[in-house]
């Protein structure tokens, strides 16, 4: 009898542990995974073969060997299993495996937006002027739709084919300088951690309706905002009829560009990495100039969206205005178009 | 003996755990290749090259050694190489013949079929650049040619303008001129000054003869502000003129404090606008307006 009594209490006992243990193994780890979390199967040039483990998901093996949970489709396009539970095997890329974005059926696009002015009333002085309940239902729409909101620079990676054409990606732009992005538009651009690349010309800055350029400087240090050249007088960068020759055209443009940059280096403490064209217009020669300075991009007003073999120095941008509804706005972000056969 | 059948129950069940783990591993394992090769098939078939090896390829990750992948992967990569390269070839032939449309299309086949074919990337790029330039170019051609059609009219209009006022300056006609430069245009600005300044100048010489000081200072002054050049020489002969109409004035003033109070004051005010350094005008000015004030308080009364 004593024997059977001390036999039911380590049975009960080792019953307790078993439970402790399943019960732990149950509840899965909570703190964001590291490589070290990844159960790596194996791995080759091409791919690296995980396991997930409880608790994991692909959005998690995007975060650890991809950078961001946003590009978690990568993983996706290369797994049957979209969907993949624990126990599951899951192919990551090592490398895009297509960074182009151009498939069998379709290719994908990179929509550029662009904005001005701003305002808290109902009655926007123009049509450059967006309401900013207008504006935030436009954010929100973006972050309930998973877009993948990019700055000038992750842009320029997707443009030299260094970073994949996201699925589902978006530029936010502002031109001129108006103080009405630092009043209106940046709370909001905080408030849904959106980036925004504002383009402005230096000789408007610190100007009664403008942004001053201790605004700039804040926005830039935020880590949200990028702020680069739209020009230095507004003045348009394609060929004018004062400009008498094309010598006199360069020495204009010169002019325009080293103000520009020189208002940057004097204020910001660097120069411009990317410039969008006053009115939209450019030409060949300006293109080349500022390929030649060390610019990265350049954008134009030119609706529509950009493939990955567009010209970086003539980007499209879609201007948004304020008699937008928000299903215009929607089909603005034409992230994939049909492939054409031959 | 109790204790021994407990130990070995646990064992057992130790035993078929582990058995059951490896089970698990074994069908994960076949799961996933089963599923990438299954696409892998399937997107063949429906022609999506780069697809299927990239799903095989992800079969070749796991296992090296997996024939079936070997074999698939050696396949695809060398027919996709082939057709993307074919593809690229009647992509160039097409922008050869001048045919932009079908050259761009060739050259999207070419990378949907070999996503890393960096010359078709690069031709394609070259070919939209080119498009996309011709298109700035239609567009800022139209501006281009609104300016410069602007700029011709604008001009066309100065130089009609400018001849009507030269005719007005000829014939003599200055305050008709000085009337009509208030409409004239931005781009005869220049031209403009020099004639209202030598129409003031002229309608002071005549203010002159007929000795109206008082005009020919306030052209004189209209003169100054239309020139740089000959501003401070100007400045200092309307100065002169100033101090002979103010003497005049004061003299005038002193005259008449005693006779008419009223019209004392308004010469005194005028002997003190030009003259506006003299303090004894000034002086004079403040007596008189203040003799002026006990005046009235006194008729009140």
């Amino acid at each position: 009898m004593k024997n059977v009594v001390r036999l039911n209490s380590r049975l009960g006992y080792l019953l307790v542990c078993i439970t402790i243990f399943l019960g732990g193994c149950a509840t899965g780890t909570k703190t964001p995974a590291t490589l070290a979390d990844m159960k790596v199967v194996s791995s080759d040039e091409h791919f690296t073969i995980v396991e997930l483990k409880r608790g994991q998901s692909i959005a998690s093996l995007a975060e650890v060997f991809l950078g961001s949970a946003e590009e978690q489709w990568q993983i996706q396009e290369v797994n049957a299993n979209e969907n993949p539970g624990t126990g599951d095997l899951v192919a990551v890329p090592n490398t895009p495996v297509n960074a182009s974005g151009i498939y069998h059926r379709s290719y994908r696009t990179l929509p550029i937006l662009c904005y001005h002015q701003f305002t808290t009333t109902d009655s926007p002085a123009h049509k450059l002027e967006l309401r900013a309940k207008d504006f935030e239902a436009q954010l929100r729409y973006l972050r309930d739709n998973e877009y993948q909101i990019l700055s000038f620079a992750e842009a320029a990676e997707v443009m030299r084919g260094d970073r994949a054409m996201p699925k589902k990606g978006v530029v936010l732009t502002i031109d001129d300088g108006y103080d009405s992005v630092y009043d209106v538009a940046w709370p909001l651009l905080k408030k849904y951690k959106a980036k925004a690349t504002l383009f402005i010309y230096s000789d408007f800055i610190g100007g009664g309706a403008a942004l001053t350029w201790a605004e700039l400087k804040e926005m830039g240090d935020s880590g949200l905002i990028e702020v680069e050249s739209h020009g230095k007088s507004h003045a348009s960068l394609a060929p004018l009829p004062e400009d008498k020759s094309e010598a006199g055209y360069k020495t204009r443009l010169a002019a325009e560009l080293s103000a520009s940059e020189a208002a940057f280096m004097a204020r910001l403490g660097r120069p411009p990495a990317y410039l969008s064209y006053p009115y939209g217009n450019s030409s060949r020669i300006v293109a080349d100039m500022l390929k030649d300075s060390g610019y990265g991009l350049a954008a134009t007003v030119t609706r529509g969206a950009n493939a990955s073999f567009v010209d970086p120095f003539l980007l499209h941008r879609t201007m948004i205005y304020d008699d937008h509804q928000l299903d215009d706005f929607a089909r603005f972000l034409s992230t994939s178009r049909s492939r054409p056969r031959p | 003996m109790n204790r021994c059948r407990v130990l070995g129950f646990f064992s057992t069940l130790v035993l078929l755990s582990s058995l059951a783990i490896q089970s698990t591993n074994a069908a994960t394992s076949s799961n996933f290749v089963d599923a990438q090769i299954a696409a892998a098939t399937a997107a063949k078939n429906r022609g999506d090259l780069a697809r299927a090896l990239a799903l095989w390829r992800t079969v070749l990750s796991f296992d090296a050694e997996n024939q079936a992948a070997k074999a698939a992967v050696n396949e695809l990569e060398a027919s996709s190489t082939n057709a993307a390269k074919g593809a690229y070839r009647r992509g160039a032939a097409a922008y050869k013949r001048g045919d932009n449309r079908s050259g761009d299309r060739w050259m999207l086949e070419a990378l949907a079929l070999n996503p890393s074919f960096e010359q078709a990337l690069e031709r394609l790029r070259r070919s939209s650049s080119d498009t996309s330039h011709t298109k700035q170019g239609e567009k800022i051609t139209v501006a281009y040619e609104n300016l410069a059609s602007n700029a011709e009219e604008e001009e066309a209009a100065s130089r009609s303008f400018l001849a009507d006022m030269q005719a007005l300056y000829s014939a003599g006609k200055y305050r008709d001129l000085l009337e009509a430069s208030e409409d004239a245009p931005a781009s005869a600005a220049t031209d403009m000054k020099t004639l209202v300044h030598n129409s003031h100048l002229a309608l002071a010489v005549q203010a002159a003869k007929r000795k109206d000081t008082e005009t020919q200072i306030g052209h004189l002054e209209d003169a100054a502000d239309t020139t740089v050049k000959s501003k401070a020489s100007l400045q200092a002969h309307i100065k002169r003129l100033g101090t002979e109409v103010g003497s005049q004035a004061y003299k005038d003033g002193l005259a008449l404090m005693k006779t008419d109070l009223d019209e004392a004051i308004t010469s005194l005010e005028k002997a003190v606008r030009y003259m506006p350094d003299n303090l004894s005008a000034k002086e004079k000015l403040d007596q008189a307006q203040t003799l002026q004030r006990n005046l009235k308080r006194i008729r009140k009364n």
